[in-house]
């Protein structure tokens, strides 16, 4: 009897909780919020008395936030003062998560990568306030980036027309992930002069690479073709057949799902051919980045994916001996498609409802889209790591770091949140590419002739509404785990190309056509925007 | 039961007995031997599989590195501090409220162990408990690694059949018999006749403390506070970062600064790893005799 009583109290006690954490706070009125009479619109600093606020961000681990010396110019020249919380960056969504669940907001949340969902989903609770007002009266340098770029503000404005988060723009170096890289040395011990351009060419390439010893050890080690992922090779190679992306892509201003196209059929033959053959790698879907990177290190790689090619082979950071893979394309197609990133990263500054100063924030972080203030964002002063080496032609050198840094751009971790995370800024090409050494000229010189001629956005950056995206994300989690387990098995020959048709039919089964049909709608409002 | 002559099937199970511990020994043992050799091997050969038992290019990289790395040693202090207290206060809490709990004349006991109980199988979800922490002012401070789960139900029990199957009663009514009070009972006969499962329950709170990251993420955002685990946690996952970026975030030379520090990540990975485990690989044997005597001991409901 007792018992039954205790238990009884104890799911009322229960009850009542689950009831009491169901309140919500409708507090929407915050972007309503005057700026105080010590408010400069225009100059420095931001506001004649010092105010406090909190920020929220990744910490990559090299040092504190408040430490780092752009925050610290940056407060003596706003009297704008931060308090950090600062996770470690690999378990910021961890923290994210948290952070907007309990209500435990701080003032602006700073290179924390607001996904889309999570904008229209608290911009619209009130938690994240819309920005396009703010933008307009404080913010001309944004608002000098949004004119001038139209895709950048359509990447950045929801469907309801508010822009509830800023972008970090870097569209220097359009990769989306690490390049394909020939192993200059094979290419010299076989005498090639010039890289193929079709898939009929690699493949007799990739042949010799196998039979010829390119590595001179009288071994027949070499590995032709290697990533560490299936991915790193399926960028550059499903575009030689004129697919953009395995998922959702917009191809010719058509909306398709990538994984059904002839075009991805012939990939998978054409992948199964260098499988069968010993080309492809056969640890490709199971080894670890280590592994293909001891391989580069024993020289037994001839074409590969990484970041730089020296990631990989080993040997000296500025050797240009490695070329860039050429684009490639099939019997059926004109011009082969190279996946390429917008560059437009979004989410990564947002102000909350918490927030008493909004105007006075959005002006802190105008000035880092500004030239001046995002040279200083990612470059600190002349003389911490470079200094001019021709100032009219924008071209900077490199100096030593200070003792016990390995490298500037280590030492540049310390100086600024600006590294290994996306910030607020408008990065400028001429400034990235404004180095004297020649790798740098190299990578720019590579990307601009085999890149960007073929350079696509698989996707444009469309918002979803609400149940929209709980729609796509039940589809996909089916259909990712399944196309891509068919990818590997067609690839590997576990399932012959024969059995495509059945494929594509379980495919259609699983509610494919309705996710084309929710990423049509969206691309159309996109298009309106 | 003496045995003179060992039949036939003893002596076959004897030699299958010892293979199937030998082949349990080389699983258990593999692994440690495994990163014992890797924390001193060339981390190229370790990666290409060409170091598999023995160290190979021996290096003391990776310790020079770790000893050099103020954020591990402040982990390590860290670590040690909470795993002392935080046990000491598991220790204070547990025992007394298993004692309690054991004891048939003590009113209510079974409403309290209906609510105990009850916890085991319903909590109130990450959320929730976060708010509390904060509310109680303990976030960002060394006591919200000490102080929330305090107590560990299932610890609870355990002491608590300890005290019901080892400790007669009689041995209790006998020294109220002579005058002595509940409390000068519990610490003066009960608490020296428990070494055992305090001494395994300490093991048991001590390596979870030793071990935890999770509380220290949740509610920690000081750098000074951390513990070496989500030290260790943060060197291992940048060195995942650093081998697969992608994504426009990492443009040219940062993308080389991330791949260094990957590369470095390799290298202390399996000394970090000595060192962190060292303690309570030291502390077991002593532990060891006491350990296997608490549990059988707990286990057995009398």
């Amino acid at each position: 009897m007792i018992k039954k009583s205790v238990m009884f109290f104890m799911a009322i006690v229960l009850l009542l909780g689950i009831l009491a954490g169901c309140q919500s706070s409708n507090d929407t009125n915050a972007s309503k919020k005057e700026p105080g009479k010590a408010f400069n619109k225009t100059g420095y600093p931001i506001v004649d008395k010092k105010v406090t606020m909190t920020m929220f961000g990744p910490n990559v681990g090299l040092t504190q936030w408040k430490d780092m010396q752009f925050f610290k110019t940056m407060e003596k020249k706003t009297n704008v003062h931060f308090k950090f919380k600062t996770p470690p960056s690999e378990s910021l969504d961890t923290k994210k998560n948290l952070t907007f669940a309990s209500g435990d907001l701080p003032d602006v949340f700073y290179g924390a990568s607001l996904t889309q969902e999570e904008q229209v989903k608290y911009g619209s609770q009130g938690i994240l306030i819309p920005l396009e007002d703010l933008i307009k009266d404080y913010a001309p340098h944004i608002q000098k980036m949004l004119d001038e770029h139209p895709d950048i503000k359509k990447a950045i404005t929801t469907d309801d027309g508010h822009i509830y988060a800023l972008p970090y723009v870097n569209q220097a170096l359009p990769w989306a992930r690490g390049p394909m890289w020939y192993n200059g040395k094979f290419l010299k011990n076989l005498g090639v002069k010039e890289l193929p351009k079709t898939t009929e060419e690699l493949y007799d390439l990739l042949k010799r690479f196998k039979t010829e010893d390119p590595n001179k050890n009288g071994k027949a080690d070499e590995i032709p073709l290697t990533g560490f992922k299936i991915e790193d090779i399926r960028q550059w190679f499903l575009g030689a057949f004129g697919v953009a992306d395995p998922k959702v892509e917009l191809v010719d201003g058509k909306v398709k799902y990538g994984a059904i196209q002839p075009g991805y059929k012939d990939y998978l033959v054409y992948m199964h051919k260098l499988w069968k053959e010993g080309l492809l790698d056969h640890e490709t879907f199971s080894q670890t980045a280590e592994q293909k990177q001891a391989k580069g290190h024993d020289n037994r790689l001839g074409l590969f994916a990484d970041w730089f090619p020296h990631f990989t082979l080993g040997g000296s950071d500025s050797s240009t001996k490695n070329p860039m893979m050429v684009p490639v394309k099939g019997p059926n197609v004109d011009k082969p498609i190279i996946p390429i990133s917008s560059g437009i990263s979004g989410g990564q500054f947002a102000i909350t409802n918490k927030n008493d100063h909004p105007a006075a924030a959005i002006r802190w972080a105008d000035y880092s889209y500004s030239k001046e203030g995002s040279n200083f964002l990612h470059y600190g002063k002349e003389g911490d790591f470079w200094k001019w080496g021709n100032k009219d032609k924008n071209i900077r050198t490199h100096v030593d770091p200070p003792k016990g840094f390995e490298s500037g751009e280590e030492y540049r971790g310390t100086l600024t949140p600006d590294y290994g995370i996306p910030v607020p800024t408008w990065t400028r090409t001429e400034d990235e590419k404004g180095w004297d050494d020649p790798f740098t000229q190299f990578i720019y010189k590579q990307t601009d002739e085999k890149i960007r001629p073929y350079g696509q956005v698989p996707f444009p950056p469309v918002f979803l509404k609400k149940n929209e995206s709980s729609e796509i994300s039940r589809i996909s989690s089916d259909l990712d785990t399944y196309w891509q387990q068919m990818e590997a098995k067609f690839i590997t020959g576990q399932k012959p190309i024969s059995d495509w048709d059945k494929y594509v039919k379980t495919i259609k089964k699983m509610d494919v056509d309705k996710l084309v049909d929710i990423y049509s709608k969206a691309y159309k409002r996109y298009q309106k925007k | 039961m003496v045995v003179k002559n060992e039949s036939k099937f003893d002596q076959v199970f004897k030699v299958f007995n010892y293979s199937v511990l030998a082949i349990a020994l080389i699983i258990v043992l593999y692994p440690l031997i495994y990163i014992v050799s890797a924390s001193i091997s060339d981390p190229a050969l370790v990666n290409s599989g060409k170091m598999w038992f023995f160290p190979k290019g021996i290096t003391f990289e990776g310790y020079k590195r770790v000893f050099d790395n103020s954020e591990i040693w402040i982990g390590y202090r860290n670590t040690i501090f909470y795993t002392v207290l935080g046990t000491a206060i598991n220790l204070f809490v547990t025992l007394p409220a298993a004692y309690a709990l054991s004891r048939k004349d003590f009113v209510g006991r079974n409403i309290f162990m209906a609510m105990f109980v009850f916890t085991m199988f319903f909590s109130g979800g990450l959320i929730p408990t976060y708010l509390l922490v904060k509310s109680l002012g303990m976030v960002n401070t060394i006591w919200a690694m000490v102080l929330p789960n305090a107590a560990a139900v299932w610890n609870i029990i355990i002491c608590m059949t300890f005290f019901q199957v080892t400790i007669p009663k009689e041995l209790e009514e006998a020294a109220i018999i002579d005058g002595c009070s509940t409390t000068k009972l519990f610490f003066k006969i009960i608490i020296p006749l428990s070494a055992p499962i305090i001494a395994v329950m300490a093991l048991f709170y001590g390596v979870g403390h030793w071990n935890g990251y999770f509380n220290a993420l949740i509610y920690l955002s000081d750098q000074n506070l951390y513990p070496l685990q989500l030290v260790l946690r943060q060197i291992l996952v940048l060195q995942e970062m650093g081998s697969q970026m992608t994504g426009s975030g990492a443009a040219g030379a940062a993308a080389s600064a991330m791949h260094n520090k990957a590369e470095i990540a390799a290298i202390i990975k399996y000394a970090v790893m000595i060192i962190s485990t060292l303690p309570i690989i030291i502390i077991y044997p002593f532990l060891q005799r006491f350990f296997v005597k608490g549990v059988m001991i707990g286990s057995i409901k009398g």
